[in-house]
């Protein structure tokens, strides 16, 4: 049970995908929090709280910050343990499974979507590189199986902390399969998941902070155009 | 992999990644097999225990395979929890202790190979950035006797084995550790009097030699 002096803030973005894991997370534990927009300007509390990456998502917990999403992800998961189901496996080994996809995930899903947002729509390059996430996928499609032993989830019967790695990218790459003529979630290819990602987009915990892939297109014209005219932040 | 029972680590004798591994399982006391890879001939074991990257230390637990040096240190942790704990109890410290060893994770090994492999501008660059790197890892040690306080901890273990390379950087570069971080210099001194760390970690002249052989290798002067 939450106590006293539970002051959770959560300095985020609605499209971030970063953002979006620990809002996840949140739900999961059912806590309530101050969500802290930011905007393309970077806040002073941002910079204050994340001196050295500067980035979102930052989770202010009675005024002291934590970063990087998967560490706000398992700091949630550890302080919050009778609320709700266990995001982490409990078996050590299940863990570090779960651990090395996401490490997997991070290091190959988010570079993809930013190479693939600005390409032309049904061009060459942007299929080349569509097929490229597309096979990292049908690695990811492997875990799955052996992971997911039959049930709904990578975590089980309940989305956990592999579920909320990956699936918070789905609005992302839905958005890219609309904005650039692509296609990623093929059935015919990645058959798990795409079952699997039309249950973690209908679960309790992800509907509301999971973006319609219309709003994430038309975020995703005034992201481009940002870029296009300033320096890198 | 035979479901043996046991721990057999894949390892490469001076990959500070590796040596994160072999120093937990030297903290926790834990007997293992150690199996050197030629790098340039992977054995059929390590591309089964590792078909995703290929890449070592790879720990081996009853048949089971863990990969990533981090994630394997936070395995070892776990499953040997009965001696010297790596991680602190509290949520809170253990997201910061996280958050650093991934900070070192992201920042030294890529930095520090651009210090070796590259000249001019982009070295005098490089140089910039690991000093920075060095001096954000100094303020976050401060006065305390190691990143985890009193106890040897996890960012220790992330970090440690990469002091054995501060000469390399040194000589390459033109930088004295000492000189920019005095604090991470003597806690790397004070590493050294573990047991786990002495035993793991090479004589820096010898890493600097395969440094050389590296460079060699890339064809850099």
């Amino acid at each position: 049970m939450t106590s006293e002096g539970n002051e959770i803030k959560l300095i985020g973005a609605w499209p971030s995908p970063f953002v979006m894991r620990v809002r996840i997370a949140l739900n999961l534990k059912k806590l309530g929090y101050e969500m802290l927009e930011e905007t393309f300007k970077k806040s002073e509390l941002l910079l204050k709280s994340n001196p050295v990456y500067k980035k979102m998502p930052v989770l202010i917990h009675d005024g002291k910050p934590i970063c990087e999403s998967m560490i706000i992800v398992e700091y949630i998961d550890e302080t919050w343990t009778s609320d709700g189901a266990s995001i982490l496996p409990s078996d050590s080994y299940d863990r570090a499974i779960a651990r090395f996809w996401t490490a997997y995930i991070d290091n190959k899903i988010p570079d993809a979507i930013s190479k693939l947002r600005p390409m032309v729509r049904g061009s060459v390059e942007a299929e080349a590189e569509a097929e490229k996430l597309v096979a990292t996928l049908q690695v990811i499609e492997e875990a799955f199986e052996k992971c997911s032993k039959g049930q709904s989830f990578f975590g089980g019967n309940n989305i956990g902390y592999l579920d909320i790695a990956l699936g918070s990218c789905l609005a992302w790459i839905k958005a890219l399969e609309k904005m650039v003529e692509i296609k990623i979630l093929i059935k015919e290819k990645i058959p798990g998941l795409v079952s699997w990602s039309e249950r973690f987009c209908a679960h309790d915990a992800v509907r509301e902070v999971m973006p319609e892939t219309d709003k994430m297109v038309e975020f995703a014209k005034v992201l481009l155009s940002v870029m296009a005219t300033t320096p890198a932040n | 992999m035979a479901s043996e029972k046991g721990v057999m680590l894949l390892d490469f004798w001076v990959s500070p990644f590796g040596q994160r591994a072999r120093i937990a399982l030297a903290e926790k006391g834990v007997q293992y097999e150690y199996k050197e890879e030629n790098l340039t001939e992977k054995s059929e074991l390590l591309l089964k225990a590792n078909p995703v990257h290929k890449k070592i230390p790879v720990l081996i637990h009853d048949g089971k395979p863990v990969c990533e040096s981090l994630i394997i240190v936070e395995y070892i942790n776990e499953v040997w929890s009965d001696k010297a704990p790596l991680m602190p109890s509290d949520p809170y410290q253990k997201a910061q202790a996280r958050f650093w060893a991934d900070f070192v994770d992201k920042k030294v090994y890529d930095c520090g190979s651009r210090l070796w492999k590259l000249k001019g501008e982009e070295q005098q660059a490089a140089k910039k950035e690991m000093i920075e790197i060095l001096q954000l890892l100094e303020a976050q040690l401060g006065d305390k006797k190691y990143f985890g306080g009193d106890s040897f901890g996890f960012v220790d273990v992330a970090f440690v084995p990469f002091t054995s390379w501060f000469y390399s950087y040194e000589t390459c570069a033109n930088f004295s550790v000492e000189g920019v971080a005095p604090k991470i210099a003597q806690w790397a001194k004070r590493c050294m009097e573990r047991e786990s760390v002495a035993k793991t970690l090479y004589d820096p002249k010898k890493v600097y030699e395969f440094v050389c052989f590296l460079k060699k290798k890339f064809g850099v002067e």
